[in-house]
């Protein structure tokens, strides 16, 4: 009697919060990677856990980086001992996110998908579920929403999207798993920086749900891109020189990508002052008022939603949060979307005009980041002198072969 | 013989009646070795506009007929301050530099004061150089004894010297002696056979006797040529295949050209694709060995510097396509100046220019050595730059210009960040070198100065007020230190 009631009191002590889903599962992925510089060689098995959530349709989301490379994933749930095997049914590398299925019913059998919510309000409290370090039980944080912005994905590590931004403690093993507010899903955790303090990030929905969507027709086409290379207007002086009237705002087009989005329709030397009506500030960011996504209804908040300027890049690289901490260099496989011809209608008078031109528009990729990205291959220089070095000391750290160390003595023979 | 002051190692004090013995070579040696102190300032190349703090080097000297002293040491450059010592003393005379090849590296110094030079004699310098046997090694210390350390011969090849590219009969000598390659005197019998230039490990590199010989002959001509260089780049012939697509025998051997830079021996004449199958009579390997008649198997760059000057034709035999053809280059001196990005600078400071605040210099070996480890801390932009056209000055851009970087002030508000650029054009023309840059900057465009950059970086396009710029002048002056320029 005594022994059982001793053995209800540790568990009542212990019983796993009622609060938390039971829908967030652990997901555990071995993988194999590629060794690019013997492309016939895959690397020994390694290990790694991560987190996922059920939504309807019976799928798990994850993260992209959690199963990249996978050769199993399996799933748990944390109310359950045997793991599930599970497969991926579709990976955004530009997005960081994949979503799983599991073929054995059991695995859903008592679970609710979680509704998913939008994106938060600056300031208000979000609650993270997963699995950091692994675990038997789902762990949760809880935090503030710091910041709503505009940064790069450390996985594809040329993509940059919204990001939510939270002192709620994102850890490694935390990737892939929901950030929650009232019941909701607003994001999915993904990255941190190492060694700064309470400072984790979340992929929010507008992000997500363009994805699902996207992935609804059974085949992931990705984020459109501008395709353009733009230099903020900080300098008086070039604005006046390309005949900026005062008091408004832009940016320069230095680049067109050829075939890309604006090709064709935009120009070096065009100042881009307003994407679909909203007005473009000097340093190339843009204050939202109505807003047009992809199902996702998105207010303003007190610190409109801001898009870094394209050119600058993060001075430290962000962490994808996995069981291993140290970044293994750049990954292998990188899907690159195909770029989408705009579909939206651009306004008139563009094309027989050089110069700024009120209302220029470019179609606002879906659910993502307005304004510009960095354009894939051929474009800017978006990593300044300390960024590469560290990204460089980085893949020397990790894959060795992959990047040949410039060597002056070894191009060739001279006399 | 006075013997103060003298370095002769016996004195006949003990012995007042007999005659003087005949110098020992211990004597001859310390008769014929002076050590050379060379203070200098290098310029600061990230801030161009100034100067680091001064450094002192010391090195050694060889008594040569003039007399005159010889030194190989590529510690020459930027030089304020020569001092020479004698006799392991630390009274110092001050010297000049009469004469520098930094390409070799050679410098010639002279001492204006006669009482410098009483009971010093030059020491013979070797015609051949042996290729194996006893060798030793000799410099002053501080103060004291002629310090020799001994040593043995170990090799004779083609070699490069201190920041040269220049392919120079060079000695190497297996030592006990620590430290060195600052043109110590390698003796071998009662001769010079070189001059040390470089240590690695236990082994000494020295510049052989005859290439000292060749420098002194040609020093004390009406004037200077220096040496030639090839200037091309080629690659091995060791695959068979490859030889026979070529239409090349199994006997004959060769080298292909694959570069062969404007300014050099081989521009009017040789051509990328050409096979060297023969130079002076020499027949080539396949990987560009030649049987030197004294020294055994040599790479062929030697051929362009041995017993040659500038100015001389070198008759070659080559295989174009599937043609055999003699041919004679004209040997060129090349200068480190004449190359695209130059790989020393040297008594001059950077080429820069401040315009509101945009520092714009010239691409360097100096200003890519302010990265340290450059090669992999460099960005890459200048990195294949430096490897793709580093040699290869064209007509029309001689040099790369860069936005080095921006000292901060409003008129360049917005660029601050901005750092190594590749400029492309400045007020509509196309820059190819500080001058080009500095007229350009002459005429603005409608009020403005438009600086563009090559594509593919950070910024296209930066955009001055030209008034503005102007009246920054003076208040980058002001802030930063940097002198009124041009």
């Amino acid at each position: 009697m005594i022994l059982a009631a001793l053995g209800l009191a540790v568990a009542a002590a212990a019983a796993p919060d009622p609060q938390a889903p039971q829908s967030v599962v652990l997901v555990q992925v071995y993988r194999s990677r590629y060794d690019w510089s013997l492309p016939w060689r895959q690397e020994a098995v390694e290990g790694s856990l991560g987190s996922g959530f059920l939504i309807e349709g019976g799928r798990v989301v994850t993260n992209a980086h959690v199963v990249a490379d996978a050769r199993e994933v399996l799933v748990r749930r944390p109310d359950q001992a045997n793991p599930y095997v599970a497969t991926v049914e579709a990976v955004g590398n530009d997005c960081d996110l994949a979503v799983l299925s599991v073929s054995d019913p059991a695995f859903t059998r008592g679970l609710k998908p979680l509704p998913l919510g939008d994106v938060p309000r600056s300031g208000s409290r979000v609650q993270t579920y997963g699995f950091p370090l692994g675990g038997q039980d789902v762990s949760s944080t809880a935090g503030i929403v710091s910041r709503v912005e505009s940064r790069g994905y450390v996985h594809s590590g040329i993509d940059a999207h919204l990001v939510v931004q939270t002192d709620a403690a994102i850890n490694p093993g935390n990737s892939g798993g929901p950030v929650m507010q009232e019941g909701r899903v607003v994001g999915v955790a993904f990255q941190g920086y190492p060694g700064f303090d309470n400072m984790g990030f979340f992929i929010p929905m507008p992000v997500v749900r363009h994805f699902l969507a996207d992935i609804h027709d059974g085949q992931y086409t990705g984020f459109p891109d501008s395709g353009l290379q733009t230099t903020p207007l900080l300098s008086p002086s070039y604005r006046r020189e390309r005949g900026l009237p005062e008091g408004k705002g832009g940016v320069v087009v230095d680049f067109v990508a050829p075939g890309g989005t604006a090709d064709g329709v935009v120009e070096p030397g065009d100042v881009i002052v307003a994407v679909e009506g909203v007005p473009v500030a000097n340093d190339g960011t843009i204050g939202l008022g109505a807003r047009v996504d992809h199902g996702v209804a998105w207010r303003p908040r007190a610190d409109p939603h801001r898009d870094l300027p394209p050119h600058r890049a993060p001075r430290e690289q962000a962490q994808p949060l996995r069981s291993r901490p140290a970044l293994r260099g750049l990954r292998g496989a990188r899907v690159h979307a195909p770029r989408h011809r705009a579909a939206q209608d651009l306004r008139p008078g563009l094309a027989a005009d050089r110069g700024p031109q009120p209302g220029l528009a470019s179609p606002l990729p879906r659910g993502g980041a307005a304004g510009d990205r960095r354009p894939r291959g051929g474009g800017p220089d978006p990593c300044p002198a300390p960024c590469r070095e560290r990204a460089a000391d980085l893949r020397r750290a990790g894959r060795g072969g992959a990047h040949q160390r410039h060597d002056p003595a070894r191009a060739g023979r001279r006399g | 013989m006075i013997l103060s002051g003298c370095a002769s190692a016996s004195p006949p004090a003990t012995r007042p009646n007999t005659l003087p013995s005949p110098p020992t070579l211990k004597d001859r040696l310390a008769a014929g070795i002076v050590t050379v102190r060379v203070t200098g300032q290098e310029w600061n190349w990230k801030t161009p506009w100034a100067k680091q703090g001064p450094w002192t080097r010391t090195m050694t000297g060889l008594v040569v007929p003039g007399p005159r002293i010889l030194v190989a040491s590529a510690g020459l450059g930027n030089h304020l301050l020569i001092e020479v010592q004698r006799d392991g003393r630390e009274q110092r005379t001050p010297a000049r530099l009469a004469l520098v090849d930094h390409e070799a590296p050679l410098g010639l110094i002279e001492v204006g004061e006669p009482a410098f030079w009483q009971g010093l004699a030059p020491l013979p310098l070797a015609e051949r150089v042996p290729t194996s046997g006893p060798a030793t090694i000799h410099r002053w210390p501080r103060s004291g004894q002629l310090d020799s350390a001994s040593g043995a011969v170990r090799l004779v090849r083609a070699g490069r010297h201190g920041l040269s590219r220049l392919s120079l009969l060079t000695v190497d000598v297996t030592t006990t002696m620590e430290g060195g390659g600052d043109s110590e005197v390698v003796v071998a019998g009662d001769e010079v056979i070189g001059l040390a230039t470089g240590k690695s490990g236990d082994q000494v590199g020295a510049m052989a006797s005859p290439v000292l010989r060749q420098f002194l002959a040609d020093a004390a001509g009406k004037s200077y040529h220096g040496f030639a260089r090839a200037g091309i780049g080629w690659q091995d012939l060791t695959n068979p295949d490859l030889r026979a697509a070529l239409g090349l025998t199994r006997a004959e051997g060769g080298i292909r050209l694959t570069r062969v830079l404007p300014h050099g021996s081989g521009a009017d004449v040789l051509r990328p694709g050409d096979v060297i199958l023969e130079i002076g009579g020499y027949a080539l390997d396949p990987t560009g060995q030649f049987e030197h008649p004294l020294y055994g198997r040599m790479s062929f760059p030697l051929l362009f510097t041995e017993g040659r000057e500038p100015g001389d034709a070198l008759p070659m035999k080559v295989l174009r396509d599937g043609q055999h053809l003699t041919v004679a280059v004209t040997l060129r001196r090349m200068q480190a100046q004449d190359d695209r990005i130059p790989p020393y600078v040297f008594e001059r400071g950077p080429d820069y220019t401040v315009v509101g605040g945009l520092v714009f210099q010239d691409l360097t070996g100096p200003y890519l050595s302010t990265w340290g480890d450059w090669s992999r801390r460099a960005p890459p932009r200048l990195l294949v730059a430096y490897d793709r056209e580093g040699q290869e000055p064209s007509p029309e851009r001689p040099r790369i210009i860069l936005l080095t970087s921006v000292l901060p002030d409003p008129a360049n508000l917005g660029y601050q960040d901005q750092r190594d650029l590749i400029v492309d054009t400045v007020n509509g023309k196309r820059v190819g070198s500080m001058d080009d840059l500095r007229q350009a900057f002459r005429e603005p465009q409608r009020g403005f100065h438009v600086v563009e950059f090559v594509p593919g970086q950070a910024m296209r396009r930066i955009v001055l007020d030209a008034a503005q710029a102007q009246a920054a002048a003076g208040r980058i002056r002001v802030a930063y230190g940097v002198p009124a320029g041009p």
